[in-house]
């Protein structure tokens, strides 16, 4: 009867409407009754008389009403309704136990939520690129497993003897100033061959690069920077800016031709470029492109670019890797001198996320853990408390309520408490993960995407649905056998202990007590991990220090002007009250920026390539061991004459412990020399040991350096470091005032 | 005639709404109260319904979209809900009664069969 779709829609709508025609049958039913009572006062009889005559023939006014308003219902709902309500009343009435049990379940989702954005933000995300899952990069590595990056011949034979890869593209870091405006401005970059567009999926209004720009000056903008800068003007495409830019022929401004614009923000790959002032990564935007165009006759001795490079549709990685094997291995016959160097084909998303993978893992299952115990103790309270209302379940089963819905009612109660549990455990993941922000590891830039997005909550929701049912199954279940126990007496019947109910509280009690020792063991561990780390000493002081990047426009000035102002801005923090030293170094310790350079050493012959001499170089200002606290093992550090670098005086450098150690073993390394270059043209020498310093990190070993005075190495744009013993006073301030005219 | 007085014949849900449907079709727009006294004129006191289940039957045709509701002005200038059949009503009643005669030709039939057996 009614099934069709018309009688479905009306009676959707009517319950709609319900308390609407709810509140009219009740006028009508009123008016019917009056009028009824009405004619029998007309018919003789008196006031009460005629109204208890009405109600008799009109029959049960309230009965009536009720049909037509259960009419109006759909049954189910209405009983589904019911018992949501009266269960949260119940909780209402506890709110000791509700309290208990929402907060518990509130910390074990809370904590599983703040892992999984973080899996989330790293593992599961599709990375911001069209095509992402084809996207791979292609590591090369040396034979100690170094990351090195690579040449632009060697990228031209990749290109033209693998066939796995739809494109093949090398991108390094750039930056360039564009002038003009209210204020010039540094923009973040990416010098890349023309396949970058391709491998990337970046659509462009305009058009790349092709090979008819060899050679010219031109450039492809990014979205963000057309539209805040140039304020989306749409005829742009085909202008020509003034950038500086690094130019080896002219000092000044060079014009760029606009090529054209990216119709999106496209985000950073990962990049491993060497000088650089702000790191960009994956989540910055890339402001724009400059052209970097190979073939097999460029320069092959200079490895400078990262690689990306799409799979073509059906090629799996393994395939991909054995193809590069096998280049690799024919490039090694052909070029000796690049033999023990091997290729890595890795998804893109394994080279940005890392290895968090396993520490991801553990976290979620130890967060899981939590959650467990969490659910195993509520389950427990549930289940007490489901005892106690032994008599009511017994008077609902003698009403005639059936068994399932009682159960049922149990169910509810606990899932509600564990829907609240889970809106207070997102709200308190929320706020952890904005505590944990500042403390993020910077190696894992995804990490800062980390945020409560639809996924995520989407999680919360199902954890706290599954969390409810967990608890509240068990409980329920045993309630709902209750009734056929004993009798409903005054005090309730005496609670012997059955069988059942002391197995399932024992199971709970084991399985908790299970979880947390494992629990504490893992964390026991992993604070001795964090111990051991703490321990090890870089090997500097960096306490009470601070830092300043400071940077001259590219090109503006000759590179000697550099070394000039670095001794300027040196003075100057030096002269400010709070600080007790000041020195520069080009790229700050425990970041990456500095340069490496390779050549020849006095008194060490190397038995094959890969002895062959490498350093990382420290360009320094003279007060640097000093006010870095490193100590001096040798000789001496570098002062004020080795800095002002007259002509005919010899370059003194300074190399670190494990230099000497390395290429000078159980020698005196005072007064040898060290040439760069292959052959080398350029000679240094050595006039003072250092300490070693970690500069790649607590958990690196500590780098091979070669100390630089800056005159040697002027190209170097300069960051400055400053310690300061005194907490007061905001001194990055000051210090812009004072060096601001320039 | 006396003894109907008395008589409460038990009326089937589905023949009270074909009752409705008739009294609206007949009489036009009717209040419940109107439905309720017209039923009882035309059954000259035999049948004694409970009033209030002409709601139901009411609530029940509004749902299959046989009557529909609006509010009007009744007799003593009251305002007061109306009832009227729809097109669809109108089928649905000529079905009814169409099924209804014939059952009741067949009862006829049949009675009157089993009174002359002996």
């Amino acid at each position: 009867m009614g099934t069709n779709p018309i009688t479905l829609l009306t009676r959707l709508r009517f319950v709609w409407l319900r308390r609407r025609l709810d509140n009219e049958a009740r006028r009508e039913l009123s008016d019917h009754l009056d009028l009824l009572t009405a004619r029998y006062i007309q018919s003789g009889l008196t006031l009460a008389e005629a109204r208890a005559a009405a109600r008799r023939q009109f029959g049960n006014a309230t009965l009536t009403r009720e049909e037509v308003y259960r009419m109006n219902g759909i049954q189910w709902l209405d009983g589904l309704s019911h018992d949501v309500r009266y269960a949260l009343r119940h909780l209402r009435r506890t709110p000791r136990f509700s309290g208990t049990a929402v907060l518990a379940l509130a910390l074990g989702i809370a904590a599983s939520t703040a892992i999984f954005s973080a899996s989330e933000a790293l593992l599961l995300r599709p990375l911001p690129y069209p095509d992402n899952e084809r996207l791979v990069a292609l590591r090369s590595l040396s034979p100690e497993h170094l990351y090195e990056r690579v040449s632009a011949a060697t990228l031209a034979d990749w290109q033209l003897q693998t066939s796995s890869f739809q494109a093949i593209a090398g991108y390094r870091w750039y930056s360039v100033d564009v002038l003009g405006g209210a204020e010039n401005e540094r923009l973040k970059g990416l010098v890349a061959t023309p396949e970058f567009f391709n491998v990337f999926g970046v659509t462009l209004v305009g058009r790349g690069f092709l090979e008819a720009d060899r050679g010219r000056r031109v450039i492809v903008l990014g979205h963000d920077v057309w539209r805040r800068r140039f304020d989306a003007d749409a005829t742009l495409v085909g202008k020509t800016l003034a950038l500086n830019a690094r130019n080896f022929r002219q000092v000044g401004p060079t014009p760029h031709v606009v090529l054209g614009v990216a119709s999106a923000a496209v985000r950073f790959p990962p990049l491993t470029a060497d000088f650089q002032l702000d790191l960009a990564t994956v989540v910055d935007t890339i402001d724009f492109w400059v052209p970097a165009f190979v073939s097999p006759s460029s320069p092959r001795q200079n490895p400078e670019l990262d690689i990306v490079a799409k799979l073509r549709p059906g090629v799996t990685v393994a395939q991909a890797q054995a193809e590069m094997d096998a280049v690799v291995a024919q490039q090694a016959k052909q070029y000796p001198e690049s033999s023990g160097l091997r290729v890595r084909v890795m998804p893109l998303r394994e080279q940005i996320a890392g290895t968090s993978r396993t520490g991801l893992l553990l976290l979620s299952l130890g967060a899981w853990m939590l959650l467990f115990i969490a659910c195993a103790d509520v389950a427990m309270l549930a289940l007490a408390r489901a005892l106690a209302r032994h008599r009511e379940v017994t008077i609902r089963a003698a009403l005639g309520e059936p068994r399932w819905r009682i159960v049922r009612q149990f169910v509810f109660e606990v899932m509600i408490l564990g829907l609240f549990a889970g809106g207070v455990g997102v709200v308190m993941s929320f706020f952890a993960i904005e505590w944990a922000r500042p403390w993020l590891p910077a190696s894992l830039p995804l990490l800062r995407e980390m945020t409560i997005n639809t996924t995520v909550a989407g999680f919360a929701a199902i954890s706290a649905l599954l969390a409810g049912c967990l608890t509240g199954i068990a409980p329920a279940l045993r309630a709902g056998r209750t009734q056929s126990e004993g009798f409903v007496g005054r005090e309730g019947v005496g609670l012997t202990p059955s069988r059942r109910r002391t197995s399932l509280v024992r199971a709970c009690v084991a399985g908790e007590v299970a979880l947390v020792l494992i629990l504490l063991v893992g964390a026991g561990l992993l604070v001795r991990s964090a111990l051991h780390a703490w321990q090890i000493h870089p090997g500097l002081d960096a306490s009470n220090l601070l830092t300043m990047n400071v940077s001259l426009p590219e090109n503006k000035f000759t590179w000697n002007h550099n070394a000039v102002f670095a001794r300027r801005v040196v003075e100057a923090v030096r002269a400010l009250p709070s600080v007790s030293g000041a020195t520069v170094i080009q790229g700050l310790p425990m970041r990456s920026g500095s340069f490496y350079d390779s050549g020849e050493i006095e008194g060490f012959v190397p038995r094959s390539d890969t002895e062959r001499p490498a350093w990382r170089i420290r360009v320094i200002g003279s007060d640097y061991f000093n006010v870095m606290r490193i100590p001096i093992i040798r000789g001496r550090g570098l002062d004020a004459r080795d800095e002002e670098g007259e002509v005919g005086y010899t370059r003194h450098v300074v190399v670190s412990a494990s230099f000497a150690d390395r290429y000078w073993p159980g020698e005196n390394p005072l007064g040898k020399r060290i040439g760069v270059g292959h052959p080398s043209t350029w000679w240094m020498t050595v006039v003072g040991v250092a300490g070693n310093v970690r500069y790649g990190g607590l958990e690196a070993d500590p780098t091979v350096d070669l100390y630089y005075p800056q005159t040697l190495f002027p190209q170097a744009a300069m960051a400055a470091s400053q310690p300061l013993f005194s907490d007061t006073s905001p001194p990055a301030g000051c210090c812009v005032e004072t060096l601001g005219p320039h | 005639m006396e003894s109907s007085r008395s008589t409460r014949l038990e009326i089937l849900q589905g023949t009270l709404d074909l009752m409705v449907l008739q009294t609206l079709e007949s009489m036009g727009p009717l209040h419940g109260y109107g439905i309720a006294r017209r039923i009882e004129q035309v059954s000259q006191d035999v049948l004694k319904l409970n009033e209030g289940t002409v709601y139901t039957a009411l609530m029940r045709l509004q749902h299959r979209r046989w009557i529909s509701a609006s509010w009007g002005v009744s007799e003593n200038n009251r305002k007061a809900r109306f009832y009227a059949i729809t097109t669809a009503g109108r089928r649905q009643l000529a079905r009814e009664a169409d099924d209804w005669n014939r059952i009741a030709g067949i009862m006829a039939r049949l009675l009157g069969t089993a009174a002359r057996e002996p």
